[in-house]
Order: structure tokens, then sequence, then C-alpha cells
């Protein structure tokens, strides 16, 4: 009984943010979930369709093009910007002077809100004008249309995401290598390791199950990117940079088809937890391996 | 304190200097066509909300607005009106009707019924037309656009063609006296205007690959020869056939790639409804595809620029002669309204807009504050009331009108054709090809006609199916 009241206590503690929760994320993810099976009307009646919403997905125009776009934004970002979090934090780490003025700098674009930088990547991207054409005509190049060119506009796009975001990362990875022990890096200095060495034996080792996780949380991310190409690109040229979470707002919001944009929602979901479990299963694999 | 002294002693200062025979029209040149009612709500209290009140920082525009609402809400003493400083955004009103959030009254686009009718979100207005005596006085093209099924679910408030506007001195500079006759002509004088190492580009539409850049297109489609019908077409029996995979329509996606890539005359620059008219404004481009209404926002938002250089024309001539897409903006109640709200915000919204004193003291004010009067736009009443608030409003000019007459001339004539929008999901379709154009645009091997056909096939299984 005495545990009983406690727990009820407890409880009471965690109720406000129960139903905060309740009412912000629980209710809207099962109310997303109802109306992919409905034509959804704000106002009158919605009528259930079944599997009509996910049946017209197979006729969408954007489909194939939005998966396709996922898969190429997620390896490029993970070619510009996985191992730089990384590259950076530990040159941090290695340094003797000025390791707070690193730290600071990197992370400064952070806090730059999102909607300020995307104004100043336009002039940087300008076709007619910008900054980076300006740059390039230095050295003899010809211009590029950086966000008009299908070729260009998801690296370019990317580019913008990763300088938004390594800041974060690298200080996660900076407070993980903090937990590594300075005696351990003595030591093997003692031993005569190079830096190099102590970074492939010591450093790496420890980081690998922060890179690991970090590796799933930036594909989620980028699967579900939405500011950068919304703000940049608007999806285009074509639909070049169309993501999930855009085709869904799009769709939902411009043209007031909530029922579909809510299907599309659902789809997302499946399919970002079906990429984490494999990852998860994936994973325990290699360590088990690993460790045999 | 200063400033709500100043409001209130404009407020008192526009009542007073009203003439007393307000609901006759008496003493104005324009006549009175609306037979407003004794009471609203048979005088029981009622209160509504209204959308578009010029914030504090207009104070000119807010005097105004606030001296409308207390002389309404004096011949109606019944009524309250509030007004909420919100301009109409896709985005946060579709939150709105899901929130029960609209407002009473409130201003949205053409292009926007379609989506407020099928969610259920406005109301009938039909039976409070015909009490008011009005569906005879508005043009019945404009009337169609806020009607379906033949119910009026929306008050136009104002009307315009897509047309040209270009750059007077450039146009000069280069050795042309008169704008493009035709898209042929276009395309050759966009070629001397343009010059690339000086970022000036010889003509422009929008190009975001939003549905603005498919409703542009489509402007030029049907400058091509194209009619509704070859993009849209209705079957007779509730469905529909997407035609425009072929003809006409390929024509003007074909001009569109040439003008890309034979000659590279576009701007590089990524153009929405907005920064076009920056564009313009900054002699970045020489021609544009213009609605007569944004010289109303580049005098308001680029207030340096001068508006005698900019001359609008009806688009090029094609196949069929002048032909262009309209637009415009209306006013819609909240379905969720009382039939008593829907009263008082139906006859608050005519009142202000068709009272001959309330639309002779606004056309004053605005003249005096120096407005945009004098708007290139088409006529959004039909007959005398029509033929009366133009002889009216060109007293009052401040736009250089003179520098329109060639697209004024060519509504008057009936030179220039309007063309209505395809006849169902014509927001799909847009924003179908706006996507498309931006392709042709980023790709000079994208082939017009054969894409063009995929997307038709596309959006009949998608759209239309």
């Amino acid at each position: 009984m005495p545990r009983l009241g406690k727990q009820a206590v407890a409880y009471l503690f965690l109720l406000p943010a129960l139903i905060i929760f309740a009412l912000v994320a629980w209710y809207p993810i099962a109310r997303a979930f109802e109306m992919s099976f409905q034509d959804v009307s704000l106002r009158g009646e919605s009528t259930w369709v079944g599997l009509d919403n996910f049946e017209l997905m197979q006729r969408d125009p954007a489909l194939d093009i939005v998966w396709e776009n996922s898969l190429q934004f997620a390896s490029w970002s993970i070619a510009l910007g996985y191992l730089l979090p990384v590259i950076i934090a530990i040159l941090i780490r290695e340094m003797r002077i000025a390791k707070g003025y690193f730290r600071i700098v990197y992370f400064l674009p952070t806090v730059v809100p999102i909607s300020i930088a995307i104004i100043v990547w336009r002039f940087i991207y300008d076709p007619d004008a910008g900054f980076l054409n300006e740059l390039l005509s230095v050295f003899g190049i010809e211009a590029q249309r950086w966000l008009k060119d299908p070729a260009l506009a998801k690296p370019s796009i990317v580019l913008v995401m990763t300088w938004g975001a390594f800041g974060t990362t690298t200080l996660i990875y900076l407070s993980s290598l903090q937990e590594i022990s300075v005696e351990l890096y003595e030591a093997a200095e003692l031993d005569g390791a190079s830096p190099l060495m102590r970074i492939r034996h010591i450093t790496l080792p420890h980081l690998a199950p922060m890179m690991s996780l970090l590796f799933v949380l930036q594909v989620i991310a980028v699967v579900q990117v939405f500011t950068e190409p919304f703000l940049l690109t608007n999806g285009g040229p074509g639909r070049a940079t169309l993501t999930p979470v855009l085709h869904i707002y799009n769709r939902a919001f411009m043209r007031a088809d909530l029922g579909y944009a809510a299907a599309w929602s659902v789809m997302l979901v499946v399919v970002l937890m079906v990429f984490s479990s494999v990852y998860q299963i994936f994973n325990r694999y290699i360590n088990r391996h690993l460790r045999a | 304190m200063k400033k709500k002294l100043f409001l209130l002693l404009v407020a008192t200062l526009v009542i007073a200097s009203l003439p007393v025979a307000t609901s006759s029209g008496q003493g104005t040149v324009v006549p009175q066509v609306i037979s407003l009612p004794e009471q609203i709500a048979e005088g029981r209290d009622v209160s509504i909300t209204v959308s578009n009140k010029p914030a504090a920082d207009q104070p000119e525009e807010l005097a105004i607005w606030e001296g409308q609402v207390a002389k309404f809400q004096a011949m109606y003493p019944n009524v309250s009106i509030e007004g909420l400083e919100l301009t109409y955004d896709p985005t946060a009103f579709i939150a709105m009707i899901a929130g029960d959030q609209l407002p009473t009254l409130f201003q949205t686009y053409f292009t926007e019924p379609e989506k407020f009718i099928g969610q259920d979100a406005v109301a009938d207005l039909t039976p409070l037309f015909e009490e008011a005596g009005l569906a005879g006085v508005f043009n019945a093209n404009v009337l169609a656009i806020a009607s379906q099924d033949d119910k009026l679910y929306g008050i136009p408030d104002f009307a315009y063609s897509l047309g040209l506007a270009y750059n007077i001195d450039m146009l000069n500079a280069a050795g042309f006296d008169a704008p493009p006759a035709t898209w042929d002509e276009l395309a050759e004088m966009a070629v001397a205007l343009t010059d690339k190492d000086a970022g000036v580009a010889g003509f422009a539409f929008i190009n975001d690959g939003s549905g603005a850049t498919g409703w542009h297109y489509t402007d030029i489609a049907y400058g091509f020869g194209a009619a509704p019908e070859d993009i849209i077409q209705s079957n007779g029996d509730g469905t529909y056939t997407a035609t425009f995979g072929e003809g006409a329509t390929v024509d003007a996606l074909q001009f569109v790639h040439d003008l890309a890539w034979t000659y590279d005359v576009l701007p590089g620059a990524t153009l929405d409804w907005a920064n076009i008219t920056e564009a313009l404004a900054s002699d970045r481009v020489a021609m544009v595809i213009y609605a007569g209404d944004q010289f109303s926002f580049m005098m308001n938002q680029f207030p340096d620029a001068d508006l005698t250089k900019y001359g609008y024309a009806p688009v090029p001539a094609g196949p069929e002669g002048r032909v262009a897409l309209t637009g415009g903006s209306l006013w819609m109640i909240d379905s969720a309204a009382s039939d008593d709200e829907r009263e008082a915000a139906f006859y608050y919204q005519v009142w202000r807009q068709l009272d001959p004193v309330e639309f002779e003291t606004s056309i004053i004010t605005q003249s005096e504050t120096g407005r945009a009067v004098g708007q290139p736009v088409l006529p959004l009443y039909v007959g005398d009331y029509q033929a009366k608030i133009e002889e009216f409003r060109s007293q009052y000019n401040v736009l250089p009108v003179e520098n329109y007459a060639l697209f004024n001339d060519a509504v008057k004539s009936g030179e220039l054709k309007l063309q209505a929008e395809p006849p169902a999901a014509a927001q799909d379709y847009y924003a179908e090809l706006g996507v498309l154009v931006s392709e042709v645009l980023a790709n000079e091997d994208v082939d017009p006609a054969s894409r063009l056909a995929e997307v038709a096939e596309e959006f009949q299984a998608f759209v239309l199916d």
C-alpha cells in the first residue's frame, strides 16, 4: 500500500507532462493514422475510404522520385557530413591551444536561425551575381546554376544542411571524447604511439557506439528534411529536391488533401521504422561478430 | 496617445464629412445598387470578425478602416465588428478551418474557392445576393469564379488579367518604341534586351516551380491558342480527360524551352510572385508577365521605384489573337457563422465595397494619400455602375495610366480575350505544370512534347481518374 501511494504521487508529478504529450504528440499521431484511411473533410463528415489513399499513392508521379531523392540526400549527407564532425572533434581534442575558440567557431552556424542562414545561402548560390560564382570566376571556372541544375541542387542543399548541423554533432563527439581518460593517451604516448595510432586504437573505438547512433539519427533527420528544400528550391528544379515531408506539406496545406498527406506520413514512419530496425539488427550482428 | 488621438480625429472627420443620404447615394456620381436592410439580424446582437485590418504602422489605412466600422456600427447598433490583422495565407487558413478559427469574413484569391468549398468551410451566399439585389451588378464571368453548382460562395472585390509589364526606358534604349505584338516578336525583342554580363534578362515569368509557374505557363499556352478544353476536357458525365499532352500546350512549352535554351533570355534567379516585382523595379528584367494589381505592390514595397518607367500591355497575340488568364480576390464567409453573423458580414462587405459614398470616399482618400489608384485591372461590374465608377475614379488616378493605355484599350475594345481556367482540378494542374516548367528550365535535354504527354498521362491517373 505505501508503495502504491508512492507511485501514485510519482504519477501525479508525471501527469502534466503526460497530458501535454497526449495532446500534442500521441493524439495527433493516432489521428494522422486514422486520417490516412479517410477522405478528410475539415468541417463536414470525413468518410472512410479504406486503403484508397495508399492505392492512390501508387499512381502518384512523385512517389518514386521522392524516395530516390531521399536515398540520394542521405548518401550525399553521409558523404559530406558524417565524418566531418568526427574529424573536427578529434582535431579540437588534440589541440593544445585555442581549444575553446574553435569549439565556439564550429558551433556558431548552429545558433544562426535557419531562415536567416537560408537568405545568406541564397546570395551565395545566386546564379547571376552569387558569391560562389564570383569566387569560381576568379579561378576561371564558369558560373554554375547551383540550385537550378538538377545535378547540383542536392549536394548544394546538403552542404547547407551540413553547415547548419555539424556544430551540434561535433559537440556531442567532443563530450564523448572527454570521457576518455587522459592516462590512456599518456600511456600510449609512452609506448611510442603516434597521434594517428592513438586515434586508431583509442579514440575511434571509444567513439564507435556514438557514431553508430548518430548515423541512424542523421539518416532519419535527412529523410525528414523540409526547411532547406522548402526555402531554397521548393522541391525543384522539377522534382529534383522534393522530399517526403515537403510533398506531405504540399498535399496537406497547399492542396488541402489531408487524408492523402496522412497516408504519406504513415508510410514515412513505416519506412523509417524498417530502416532503424534493419540497422539495429545489422549493428548487433556486427558487434557480436567483432567480439567473437 | 498621440496616435490614438490622430486616429480618432481622422475617423471623426471621415464620418463627419460623409453626406447624410448614405443609403440613397444622393450627391454622388456613382449610383446606389444595393438595397440595405432596415435591420440586420432583426436587431439581435451579433458580433463578427473581419480579416485584413490594416496594422498600426499604416495609420491612414487604419483610420479609414476604423471609420468604416464605426459608421456601419452606427447604422446597425446591434452589430459589433472586430478587425483582425490577418491576411490570407494558404497554410495558416487550412489550420484555421481545422481549428474552427476562420474569421467570419475573410479575403482570399480567385484560385482558392474550390479548396474552401471542398472543405465545407464557406457559407452559401446565394440567398443574401438575391435579397440585396446584387447578382446583376457583378460581371457574370467574375461571379462564376466564386460559384459552384449554381451557388454563390464569395463576393469578388477585384479582378485582373495577366498582361505584359515592361521597362519603357530599356525598350527605348534597345530601339523599340512599343511592346511586342506577337510571341515571336517577344522572343526577338528579349534577345536584344538581354545583357547577361550586366545581369539583365530580356523576359521573365514566375519560375519558382510552384502553382504560380504553372499558372503563368498556362497564360502562355492560351496565348499559343490553347483553350481550357485543350487542357482538361469535361466528358459530360462528371469525368474529365487530361488533354494537355498535345497541341498548343506543347507549342507553348517548346517556346518556354527555346526562351531558356535557344534564345537564352530568361533570368537565372528564382522569381516568385513577390520578387518578380523586385527584378522589374531594379532593372534586372525588361519584360515580365504581370498582373495589373502588382503595380500597387511595387508602389508599396519599392517606394523609390519610378512607376512612370513602366508600361503595361495586353499579352502578345498568338493564333487566336490576344488571350489571357484572369485572377483576382474575393471575400468569403465562414460556414460556421450563424445566419445572423452571415447577414452582418455580407452586408458589411457589400456596403463598404459598393455603397457610393464609401466607394467615393475610399478613392479620394487613397488618391490623397498617394495609394495606387488607376491600376490596369478588369471591370468587376457591368452596365451603368461600372461606367460611373470608372468615370469617378479617372479623376483621382495616381498611377501613370497613360502607360497602361495599350492594355486598357484592348480590354475595352474586346481585343483581349479573357479565358477561364481549366474546368476541373485547375490548381492540381497548375502545380503539376509548375514542376514540369521548372524541369524544362533546368534541363536542356528535356523534350517538351514527350514529357508533356507523359505528365498528362500521369495527371489523368493520379488526379482525374
